[in-house]
């Protein structure tokens, strides 16, 4: 038996060597393979410079999870570029664990990809990733959230601010047009989680624009973007402020639901048009958002433009490998208004989802 | 006739003992043919260092397992270690070394107390350490309130990108841990305990040996290794967040079966806990290479730990016949 084990040991060791040695050998081939593509990519120049198309080009994505509706929709818009592009993708999920992403990037990294558009599963936990692989020289682009330590290349996120204030000027339009006049509005505000910046930005946005327009918000409750917690806000700030007359909602995609379950126990789900509709906007336009503003519960939603997003990141992505500087490596996404107008628009995030299934 | 029986069978048991190391050799040798960046260099160190995590839980589990318990606990007691050592470091600015000891302490204790619990007051494993496991997340969350926290003091990165003679000093540490538990396993007293109690609990009572007391110091020497792996992982990442260690308890565990650690007991060497551990991350890394869709790596996951099993239990019956 021992001496079976030290034989067994000796071929795992002798492997290793053989890895090793060999190693040296496999790596110049990259090397060159890299070199050749790098010629071939400065040759042809002038058409990489069109289209990226004939350099050849892969790019790694790190998606920090596709369990998720918002980033299948970020995934389709790299998808949609990386085809007008013709560039490869590699594409890996993190299911959520900051340790599985940072193996992502490293395989990514050891694959060779020319550059690397991810989103964090978390902020603070990838830095040294992002740093791995900046260092490796392959540049890396962040989407939807920002990686701390200034590490990034380039970022591309929803104005997070902006999608608040326009909820709020949403609110006010939709006012106006029903015939209600703004100081006559009675808001409650939902909040999101206050510790994220998508919560945050969205109630400094929303609060801000409110007070110049001269909103009243009656209520600020957490949701902490549950909906759980959203149903028992709204059936409790219905009990403190009967005569409220709007709602905001900083996330329809996390928390909508159980506003709309709330409003239906208390027997104030009314369609827009009808004598007791509640004024509803809200931020995200995903899937049930969209839902709500068919069934004319939602009045407008200030969406965010993930397509855009993803597009912009792929862009800055494919710029700098192209050797371009970034004038500006922060790009803020600006909302994308939904109404029962344009509610069925396919380059809506929501719907590109529902057209890929 | 009889004998060329015998040996056929012999010759039967030993591939059936040595089919981990033919696996992982074969699916190596596969790759090697297959893709121009798996035999590198940089990516066998790359494998090396994203199975070093798992490889010191699966060293401290694969103990617990031959005692014939189990240890869930392990990815919420870092969770817990690590936002108490990282928190006091970051939030009351406390030494590095002072935080690196709290990690210890609090593995530790964690480990005591699954080990009181279980062999003291004779409570199955499985359930201690599920809720030793939800104990440790929900302190953790308690303790940093959800958040991450970035950028360690120095020691920290110096452990995850210091390079000896071309090799990282993380994959060393690694080596070195498995090289001395496994003497303490194979040669010491301790580890024949180790075996004894997992073996035949009753007869190990009657030879002499403490077995509540073998227990206990198994699992406290498991929550030693979760410590240095809490260690570890926030320094690989240069970070504490609190969700680190999710799920990672079901790769441990499976490292070490993979492995030929039974979970009845009694059987299971580090040197088949080491090559199990690899076998999963050379897995894992080859779907990335290949590029593979993601959603296959579960799958594939659940696919080498079920052969592992059959091949465990085909085992099982052969030296039952014996």
């Amino acid at each position: 038996m021992k001496k079976l084990t030290a034989i067994m040991m000796t071929m795992v060791l002798a492997l290793g060597l053989t890895a090793c040695s060999q190693g040296g050998e496999a790596q110049t081939e990259t090397q060159t393979a890299s070199d050749t593509a790098a010629e071939t990519g400065g040759g042809g120049e002038a058409a990489a410079e069109e289209t990226g198309e004939e350099a050849g080009l892969t790019f790694g994505v790190s998606m920090p999870q596709l369990d998720n509706d918002g980033f299948k929709a970020n995934l389709i818009g790299i998808q949609q570029f990386a085809d007008e592009n013709g560039i490869e993708l590699t594409v890996t999920d993190a299911k959520a664990m900051a340790d599985t992403q940072m193996q992502n990037i490293e395989d990514l990294i050891t694959n060779g990809v020319d550059a690397i558009v991810m989103c964090p599963v978390d902020s603070g936990a990838l830095a040294a990733a992002v740093s791995k692989a900046e260092d490796a020289g392959i540049p890396v682009i962040s989407f939807d959230r920002n990686v701390e330590g200034d590490v990034l290349t380039g970022l591309a996120e929803s104005d997070n601010k902006a999608h608040g204030a326009a909820a709020a000027d949403l609110m006010a339009e939709v006012a106006e047009a029903e015939g209600i006049a703004v100081g006559d509005l009675v808001v409650l505000e939902l909040l999101g989680t206050q510790s994220a910046t998508a919560g945050l930005e969205r109630h400094q946005g929303f609060e801000e624009r409110a007070g110049e327009l001269g909103i009243n918000i009656v209520a600020s409750l957490p949701t902490e973007f549950e909906n759980d917690t959203a149903y028992n806000a709204v059936m409790d700030a219905f009990q403190a402020h009967p005569d409220i007359n709007a709602i905001f909602v900083p996330s329809d995609n996390a928390c909508y639901s159980g506003v709309e379950s709330a409003l239906l126990q208390l027997n104030k789900l009314v369609p827009k048009g009808e004598e007791g509709h509640i004024l509803i906007t809200s931020v995200d336009g995903g899937p049930t958002g969209l839902d709500g503003v068919r069934n004319g519960y939602i009045d407008a939603i200030a969406a965010q433009s993930k397509l855009l997003m993803s597009e912009e990141a792929m862009n800055m992505a494919l710029k700098v490998v192209q050797g371009e500087t970034l004038e500006e490596n922060i790009v803020r996404i600006q909302p994308t208004t939904v109404t029962q107008e344009n509610v069925d628009d396919p380059t809506l995030w929501a719907n590109a989802i529902t057209i890929e299934e | 006739m009889r004998t060329k029986k015998i040996t056929g069978k012999v010759l039967i048991q030993t591939i059936l003992n040595y089919c981990i190391y033919l696996l992982l050799l074969l699916v190596c040798i596969i790759l090697s043919l297959t893709t121009t960046s798996f035999l590198s260099v940089t990516n066998i160190i790359n494998v090396l260092l994203q199975t070093s995590i798992i490889a010191v839980l699966s060293l401290g589990i694969t103990f617990v397992l031959i005692t014939g318990n189990n240890d869930l606990s392990v990815g919420g007691v870092m969770a817990v270690a690590g936002a108490a050592g990282i928190g006091l470091i970051k939030l009351e600015g406390w030494p590095w070394w002072a935080g690196m000891l709290v990690i210890l302490a609090v593995a530790v204790a964690f480990g005591a107390i699954n080990g009181m619990v279980v062999a003291y007051i004779k409570a199955p494993a499985f359930l201690t350490t599920l809720a030793t496991q939800f104990i440790g997340r929900g302190l953790a969350l308690v303790i940093s309130g959800g958040s991450s926290w970035y950028d360690l003091p120095k020691p920290f990165t110096f452990l995850s990108s210091t390079y000896v003679i071309g090799i990282p000093l993380m994959i060393l540490i690694i080596l070195l841990l498995y090289l001395v538990f496994h003497i303490r396993l194979s040669k010491t007293i301790f580890g024949r305990r180790v075996y004894a109690v997992g073996s035949n609990a009753e007869s190990a009572r009657v030879s002499g040996i403490n077995v509540p007391k073998t227990i206990l110091l198994a699992y406290m020497q498991c929550g030693l290794l979760v410590g240095i792996a809490t260690i570890l992982q926030v320094a690989r990442m240069n970070s504490f967040w609190a969700a680190m260690g999710t799920g990672i308890e079901a790769q441990a565990i499976a490292g070490a079966i993979i492995g030929g650690a039974s979970m009845a007991g009694g059987v299971g060497n580090l040197v088949g806990t080491f090559a199990g551990v690899l076998l999963m991350g050379v897995i894992n890394n080859a779907l990335n290479l290949y590029g593979i869709d993601a959603n296959w790596q579960d799958a594939a996951r659940g696919f080498v730990i079920m052969l592992a099993i059959i091949i465990d239990a085909v085992r099982n019956r052969y030296n039952a016949v014996e």
